[in-house]
């Protein structure tokens, strides 16, 4: 019997290490020939200019919005009141310089229903359903809006532009690769998933095509740090549909000889070695920029007060 | 006029004494730097708060571990440098003690701004005493000098690279040539112990080593680059010379000897200040001295040549004194005469072995076959440098000793503080140490609590401040410290230095010095110019015509070549 600790904080619960179920419609024959597939050495040479977008959100205050309007009089609905942000971390490796580029914040009130009224920092996001998880979906597709926004001012300054989170509806940048940290569902099967427990750190599978709600190039890379057993460490990058079979395995290189630098140590993150170096020291900036949140909770319940009376 | 700095800190409380400011990207601030910032307040209008940086720290924000900073060099984490500067606030305008507002803008202080925070503007009279750090003039109030507010000088260094006696010699020649005493510094006068080489003795000689900037330096200061004017030179006379020449190496001329006659001796009651170490206070002999020196004084007729007869036997040395001292002692019928009743055999003798062995130290300076020098100082010399470096501890107590009390006894006579006699005296802790007391110290108490209406200015200087007596220390109004010793340094004594000044003293470059002043909170660092005048021989240029007796404007450390008869045209080589 073979045990392997996950190497994430335990408070981590929703990221299962290694993927469970499976699904999508994968062609493995991009890179390799499905019965060719090993693991893949990075090249000596990769991209010495990063961009890395991250965004953080943070919900300041649940709100309940009561209905005065003729017709929907008494009628009760849930709120949020959200704050964003999202930012680029440019690393010139040769210049040894990193530096935030890019970073945006924005806030927003999201309920089914208008208030009406000025709302303190936070103006109304429309929501079709009142569902609480619908409305943290809603604050999440901002936040990816504006990491898009972000990503578009800088990504194409940098070789290679890091996204963290799946790529959906940013994929116009042809250098810009997403960046998944676990692994929710296993898309390989047999044989080609094997090779991914078998890659050795700074190895990556060969890339593979992956129609799963939407189509893309994506491949799992090893990073270094923890034990190099299972799944941990593995990381899985996705790249355009629209590039050419080419043009996605150069990148699919490129991140394997430009990210396993960038890999964190265990003693200083939870989420260690997957969340990477340039990320958590620009989601700690992000965070501290999203403001106070004892005083905007005041800043809302003071609102709260204006539009009451 | 002012340029930004940064911002007022919000991180760190901002107080009315000192505050911390963020420096901006562009900007730096350096400890010494002359910060200034507004603040509006109800009913008062604009408070201008000024002080001085003394701390400044730069971080990595953003960086969580001692390791990030190879990520961050690496360029991997993104992390931003932040510069902080403390500011120790010297001047709050008007006096309304409140602080400032964190992100109010802070600038540098610059000309009158800087004068205004530094109290500059207030002072009527300006003594230059160097550059601060940002190349700006530093200046001392000389009302703290001269008697009228304050007096006194206290330095405090380690040996040799706190450069003491320098900044004690480049001090005087800055209120001397600076206009700051005006027409009363013609007339005022200053007394220089030299302790140790022979580096104050071309006090009077230009200084052919300094080059244009530091003449410049001077210049910028508002005086003249040059040597000091007027300088009289005295030494102790050569040990077994009949004829008194004075012992000097570095010059020839422009020096004199110095010397007491027997009949001066007796008559001046000097003989306490043969015993004036701090082991000699102690012991049951200081009874017998004070008898002895009264019979002297009664006894002796002078003769000619200072030499004295006591009984009719005629004395021409220090040695012919001991030796008849020493006699009348040991009779048993003269005994209670010359001791006084009651004392012990064994004290007369402990006092007859300390001043036969005082009879090899002493001896050179107590003269019985050289006619009388007068009052021990001429008057005519602005500055008089007094020898003491050849001469052995005992007879250095000796000269300092009396030299201060003539000086004291003549001031005290004049009866009017002015003109000003400045005394500049090396280990201080030597003459007037914390522990013990002796007729030195006990003059030298005088000269620091009753000097400042008397008009006599002691600069002293010390090793250790802390081994200085306590009253002679806190009467100083002006104290300046130099390079000191890391357990020195955290002494009470130096209480008046910042927590950041105490590290820097340890660190202090020849030439800086940190100086504080009544009217400022904070010592301000100096850095002075480099003298102008002769420190050794090989710096020696021309000196002024006054110093060359024979009128010649000759270097007095240009070699005398005894079979040189140059400008005695009418005598021929006889043969």
């Amino acid at each position: 019997m073979q045990i392997t600790v996950d190497a994430w904080d335990p408070s981590f619960a929703d990221n299962p290490e290694s993927p469970t179920r499976s699904g999508g419609t994968v062609r493995t024959e991009v890179e390799l020939d499905p019965e060719d597939w090993r693991p893949i050495d990075a090249p000596a040479k990769g991209p010495r200019r990063l961009v890395v977008v991250d965004g953080v959100r943070r919900i300041d205050a649940r709100v309940e919005l009561l209905d005065d309007t003729d017709g929907h009089r008494g009628e009760r609905w849930p709120g949020l009141c959200v704050s964003w942000a999202a930012g680029a971390v440019a690393c010139d490796l040769d210049g040894h310089v990193s530096a935030v580029a890019e970073a945006d914040v924005e806030r927003g009130l999201f309920s089914a229903v208008d208030p009406g009224a000025d709302f303190g920092r936070y103006p109304h996001c429309e929501v079709e359903s009142a569902d609480p998880g619908e409305l943290i979906a809603a604050a999440q597709r901002k936040m990816t809006e504006l990491e898009a926004k972000v990503a578009s001012m800088v990504a194409m300054d940098a070789e290679l532009a890091v996204l963290d989170g799946p790529l959906r509806g940013r994929d116009q940048l042809s250098n810009s690769v997403g960046y998944i940290k676990s692994h929710h569902r296993s898309y390989l099967q047999g044989e080609q998933n094997a090779v991914v427990e078998r890659l050795a750190p700074g190895q990556r599978t060969p890339v593979f095509h992956l129609v799963s709600g939407w189509p893309r190039y994506t491949w799992y890379l090893r990073l270094p740090g923890t034990s190099n057993r299972g799944w941990s460490g593995i990381a899985r990058l996705e790249a355009s549909d629209d590039l050419t079979e080419e043009a996605a395995i150069a990148l699919a290189d490129a991140t394997a000889a430009a990210l396993p630098p960038l890999g964190s140590a265990a003693h200083k993150d939870a989420r260690a070695p997957q969340n990477l170096t340039p990320i958590a020291g620009l989601e700690r900036r992000l965070k501290r920029m999203l403001g106070d949140p004892r005083l905007l909770l005041r800043s809302v319940r003071a609102a709260s007060m204006e539009t009451g009376r | 006029m002012s340029d930004s700095v940064g911002r007022v800190l919000g991180t760190e409380d901002a107080t009315p004494l000192s505050f911390w400011v963020g420096v901006g990207p562009e900007a730096y601030a350096q400890l010494d730097d002359v910060l200034t910032t507004e603040r509006q307040v109800p009913g008062v209008g604009t408070v201008r708060i000024s002080g001085v940086v003394t701390a400044v720290r730069s971080r990595h924000e953003g960086a969580q571990f001692d390791s990030d900073v190879f990520d961050i060099a690496g360029g991997l984490l993104p992390a931003q440098v932040q510069e902080a500067a403390e500011v120790t606030v010297t001047r709050v305008e008007p006096e309304v003690f409140v602080p400032p507002r964190p992100g109010a803008e802070v600038q540098r202080a610059t000309g009158e701004d800087r004068d205004r925070a530094l109290y500059f503007d207030g002072m009527a009279r300006q003594v230059p005493l160097g550059f601060s750090r940002d190349g700006q003039p530093v200046f001392l109030n000389p009302d703290f000098l001269d008697g009228t507010r304050g007096a006194h000088v206290s330095i405090s260094g380690i040996s040799g690279v706190a450069t003491k006696t320098s900044f004690a010699t480049w001090m005087l020649y800055s209120l001397l040539h600076s206009g700051a005493l005006g027409a009363e510094a013609a007339n005022t006068k200053a007394l220089i112990f030299n302790v140790k080489g022979e580096d104050l003795l071309l006090l009077d000689h230009d200084n052919t080593k300094i080059d244009e900037t530091v003449r410049d330096s001077y210049r910028r200061l508002g005086m003249e680059p040059g040597a000091f004017k007027s300088v009289e030179v005295l030494a102790p006379p050569r040990e077994g010379d009949s004829n008194g020449v004075p012992d000097v190496a570095c010059r020839s001329t422009g020096v004199d000897a110095f010397y007491w006659t027997l009949a001066e001796f007796c008559q001046l009651n000097l003989l306490p200040f043969v015993f004036a170490d701090g082991d000699d206070d102690r012991q049951q002999y200081t009874m017998v001295v004070h008898q002895v020196a009264a019979r002297l004084r009664k006894e002796a007729r002078p003769k000619d040549n200072g030499a004295i007869s006591v009984d009719g036997r005629l004395l021409t040395s220090y040695r012919d004194l001991v030796d008849l001292v020493c006699e009348r002692l040991a009779d048993d019928e003269t005994r209670t005469e010359w001791a006084g009743s009651a004392i012990g055999l064994g004290t007369v003798n402990a006092f007859i072995r300390r001043l036969i062995a005082s009879g090899r130290d002493i001896g050179r300076l107590i003269r019985g076959d050289l006619p009388p020098r007068g009052a021990a100082l001429s008057s005519d010399a602005q500055v008089t440098v007094v020898d003491l470096h050849n001469l052995p501890d005992r007879a250095q107590r000796f000269v300092v000793g009396v030299v201060l009390r003539s000086e004291f006894e003549r001031k005290e006579k004049a009866g009017t503080a002015r003109p000003l006699q400045f005394v500049v005296l090396d280990e201080l802790n030597k003459y007037a140490p914390r522990e013990g007391t002796s007729p030195i110290k006990d003059i030298l108490l005088d000269i620091a609590e009753r000097g400042r209406s008397l008009g006599v200015i002691l600069i002293g200087a010390q090793q250790t401040a802390s081994e200085v007596e306590r009253r002679i220390a806190s009467n100083s109004a002006i104290r300046v410290v130099g390079r000191l010793d890391a357990a020195e340094a955290t002494r009470p004594e130096y209480g008046f230095l910042t927590q950041a000044q105490r590290m820097r003293v340890l660190m202090a470059k020849p030439g800086t010095m940190f100086v504080a002043q009544p009217e400022l909170p904070v010592p301000l660092v100096v850095n002075f110019p480099f003298p102008a005048w002769a420190t050794r021989p090989a710096e020696a240029g021309s000196a002024p015509a006054a110093a060359s007796r024979s009128g010649r404007a000759l270097s007095a450390t240009a070699k005398v070549d005894p079979f040189d008869l140059a400008g005695d045209d009418e005598d021929d080589i006889p043969f």
